[in-house]
């Protein structure tokens, strides 16, 4: 099908080491309860170089950083510093090496200063061993001046501070520790164009001074011009690295999907294009995290929700569900104003959640298959606040056939049954609750194959019925397979929306990176590297 | 990851398979304490002497009802001993200014669901721990019945309606123990058969997933909370009746001891998994227990201790079991 090389074969997927070489991990393997997050992975970083990592979802980026950051211990392969071997006992450790480390999470303490947060565990001490405020404000104007920062008081509090200055404060405190090799996990995700101008103006000058930066950032078309070289890591393995101005936007799209699978996918259900919408969100938002959102859903329509993790595909599903508080817009169910105030309101409007995680989430896992599945309906099941066992079990064999639930009986725990079959339990108690319109939050996430064919009938099943369906997936084949439309979130808003055969890989992941706009414009992107 | 233990069963791993039947585990240890004071004492089996512990039996017994419930859901209510006393007090000092038996009651009554409310509402919409919100409320309670009485004695007119319901008799049965068993019969089939015992439970285990399934947990709460504040008034009424007056501190001995119950009666002090089955094992093992220690002329400071010790190694017994497996 494609004609260009193969990014995936060995000749092209070993990093080879230089003359300069400052970092050099081999043969990296790591997983976790049988996944493997990262596989023989190779990845090696010049001294002084401002290298990205990049890769899709799950690519194994992040795993990386932890490994060579002294977080997480590989589970195989070798690291070298400076052509040594180590092996980091912590983080703590890792920077006595000389590798630091700024993690997506901020770490700051925010009723601290500037000068506490950023020399904390290593604040310089007056003659008696107290802390010296001046001494440690001194310093830190030293180090910003060093690097030409002058916007940032060191007697500031962290609490006063913007997003984008807290993380550089954060980048300070782990520079405070004179690394020889920083690395940047997201660094760039809370920062507006002219911070992140700002913040390579500041890697470049370390890297002047011979500092390492290992990069890590979805936002490809904002750092290219930035770093120095380019690795792409796919499925837990290292895929090519590339200087940054050798390889087109497209062609590292390309090496971030790698090969397809392929799937069967149940025909999708007709919609009529002219009906009336059966939900209808206009101006919806959701405290920081969901903006504007607008959208509406037909009935026996998926709308596919995609875009990077965390862009506020997961704060719309909740939200809708009632599960956050301080939302804003309107919601219109079949044409009337539904109350979403909460998930008992939600429930009533008519919407059902299958949440992210089904062991915290969706089950009781102690509790009965029985009892997980009535959650939702119980009081229709007898009269009076009691339960009827009778009504009970029949509704409980009635549904466990329906999604046909591998389970002995219905009296054992919830926790005994495989991933497949719970994720069914957490559906299961939502079928008959009068719901229109279904939001599923990954649901095939860590199930088997056969499940998961099992599931995706199960969603074009609902909206053969009828119902509405909001479908939020990591895997991108499950999009393209299932949904009428597709929209691509973006720090909580939706950046794009796609319809019918524009629904393609190269077309949701170059909206997700924010590379290309529009219809095919990924595919073109890709066309003219060729 | 590999797992250290393979192969046959080891000791700990059996005996925390036992521990996971708590409600067996009491009433094992109910029978043999029975056998014990029965061989320390063959006047503990008459009639009479079975009466009065199952007398003593009832306050504790009706009080852990609440506690039981209340530690379902993962909390705890520290604020009975005050509850008790306040409600107890008020309902006395009204008969005796002249109200109805009605009112006196009722107004008892309302003390508990007030209380038990508050409970709730700190819990299920401020979101704070029970063993703090319910600690400042038990202080509260002390404060008000102070005020309220002037910190002197009150005087108690008892109603005889009260008098009867604890220490009367029916038809050669004494009523107090035969209220109990009603309290205990509605409990139980509230916790096996309605939605609200469901949810408790649920709520327990993992109230994130039952709030996702679209029920409004903070009901469950205020429905543990409020029973557990009813209990204490009822529990202090009862005692009011048998010892024919109230006072102040008069609750101060029906704070751990229900809670103790509630343990040893197999019931996870982290919430979801027990029962009042257990609990009414649990209460007589306690009532046994010091009668046992009282045989045996140990002293107040000895029960204590031996009170703690039970407590501690059931606690780690049932945590052993309450860890995660992988």
């Amino acid at each position: 099908m494609s004609s260009h090389p193969d990014p995936t074969s060995p000749s092209a997927s070993r990093a080879s080491a230089g003359e300069g070489t400052l970092l050099e991990a081999r043969g990296i393997s790591k997983s976790f309860g049988g996944v493997h997050a990262l596989e023989d992975a190779d990845f090696s970083c010049e001294a002084g170089e401002i290298h990205a990592l990049l890769g899709a979802n799950g690519a194994g980026k992040s795993t990386l950083v932890k490994v060579l950051s002294g977080v997480q211990r590989a589970d195989a392969g070798t690291i070298a510093l400076g052509g040594e071997t180590v092996s980091f006992a912590g983080p703590a450790d890792a920077a006595r090496h000389g590798v630091a480390t700024v993690f997506q999470e901020l770490s700051l303490f925010p009723h601290l200063t500037v000068a506490e947060n950023i020399l904390i565990g290593h604040q310089p001490t007056g003659f008696l061993g107290q802390i010296s405020q001046r001494r440690m404000r001194a310093e830190v104007r030293g180090l910003f001046d060093s690097l030409g920062v002058d916007h940032i008081a060191p007697g500031a509090h962290v609490s006063d501070l913007s997003l984008a200055d807290r993380q550089l404060v954060e980048i300070f405190k782990a520079l405070s520790k004179k690394p020889k090799l920083l690395i940047l996990d997201e660094g760039t995700s809370a920062l507006g164009r002219k911070e992140v101008q700002r913040l390579f103006d500041l890697l470049r000058k370390l890297k002047a001074g011979g500092t390492s930066v290992i990069f890590i950032s979805h936002r490809m078309s904002e750092i290219r011009e930035f770093v120095d070289r380019m690795t792409i890591f796919r499925n837990g393995r290292h895929v090519a690295t590339v200087k940054a101005a050798e390889a087109s936007d497209g062609e590292i799209v390309e090496m971030m999907l790698g090969q397809r699978v392929e799937r069967s996918f149940p025909e999708k259900t007709a919609v009529e294009t002219n009906a009336p919408p059966l939900l209808e969100l206009s101006g919806f938002s959701a405290g920081s995290g969901l903006h504007d959102i607008s959208l509406s859903l037909r009935r026996g329509e998926v709308l596919g929700l995609a875009g990077l993790e965390g862009q506020g595909q997961g704060t719309l599903l909740l939200a809708l569900f009632g599960a956050y508080r301080g939302i804003g817009g309107e919601v219109t169910i079949a044409g009337k104003p539904a109350k979403v105030a909460s998930p008992w309101d939600a429930k009533a409007s008519g919407i059902a959640l299958i949440p992210e995680d089904r062991k915290t989430e969706g089950l009781v896992l102690p509790m009965s298959v029985r009892e997980n599945i009535t959650f939702s309906v119980l009081g229709r099941l007898g009269r009076f606040g009691f339960v009827s066992p009778a009504k009970e079990k029949a509704f409980v064999a009635r549904m466990m056939e329906r999604l046909a639930v591998k389970a002995a009986s219905m009296e054992l725990p919830a926790r005994s049954l495989s991933g497949g079959n719970q994720q069914k339990l957490v559906l299961a108690k939502w079928l008959e609750t009068g719901a229109d319109v279904f939001l599923f939050y990954d649901p095939t996430r860590g199930i088997d194959v056969g499940t998961k064919q099992a599931f995706y009938e199960l969603i074009v099943g609902l909206t053969r019925e009828g119902k509405g369906v909001i479908l939020y997936s990591t895997e991108t084949s499950e999009l393209i397979g299932l949904c009428h439309r597709v929209a691509v979130m973006d720090d909580g808003r939706i950046a794009l929306t796609l319809q019918g055969d524009d629904i393609t890989e190269q077309d949701i992941l170059a909206a997700s990176l924010g590379v290309g706009r529009g219809r095919g414009e990924g595919a073109a992107v890709m066309e003219a590297a060729q | 990851m590999t797992s250290t233990t393979a192969g046959s069963p080891s000791l700990a791993s059996r005996l925390s398979a036992f521990t996971k039947h708590g409600v067996a585990v009491s009433y094992v240890l109910l029978v043999v304490l029975i056998v014990v004071a029965v061989i320390l004492n063959p006047a503990f089996a008459s009639w009479a002497n079975v009466k009065a512990q199952l007398q003593i039996a009832t306050f504790i017994g009706i009080i852990a009802i609440g506690q039981t419930l209340v530690i379902l859901t993962g909390q705890i209510d520290l604020s009975v001993p005050w509850n008790l006393t306040f409600s107890s007090i008020l309902m006395a000092t009204l008969y005796g200014q002249g109200y109805g038996f009605g009112v006196a009651i009722g107004a008892a009554l309302l003390v508990g669901i007030s209380v038990g409310l508050i409970n709730a509402i700190g819990v299920a919409v401020f979101r704070l721990h029970s063993l703090v919100w319910t600690l400042g409320m038990n202080a509260l309670l002390e404060g008000a019945t102070m005020v309220y009485t002037n910190g002197q004695p009150p005087d108690s007119t008892i109603p005889s309606v009260v008098r009867f319901l604890a220490v009367g008799h029916l038809g050669g049965m004494p009523v107090s123990p035969l209220v109990w068993a009603f309290l205990s019969l509605v409990t139980i089939l509230v916790l096996a058969r309605s939605r609200f015992g469901r949810f408790l439970y649920a709520t327990g285990n993992n109230e994130p997933a039952l709030f996702l399934s679209g029920v409004d947990t903070r009901l469950v709460y205020v429905g543990a909370f409020v029973a557990s504040g009813l209990c204490a008034v009822i529990g202090g009424i009862l005692l009011t009746g048998y010892a024919s007056q109230t006072y102040l501190g008069m609750g101060n001995d029906y704070l751990l001891v229900p809670i103790a119950a509630v343990i040893i009666g197999g019931t996870n002090i982290m919430g979801g998994a027990g029962g009042y089955v257990g609990t009414i094992a649990g209460t007589l093992i306690v009532v046994l227990l010091q009668s046992i220690l009282s045989i045996a002329q140990i002293g107040q400071a000895g029960k204590n201790i031996v009170f703690g010790v039970i407590i501690i190694a059931l606690v780690l017994l049932y945590a052993r079991e309450a860890r995660p497996t992988d």
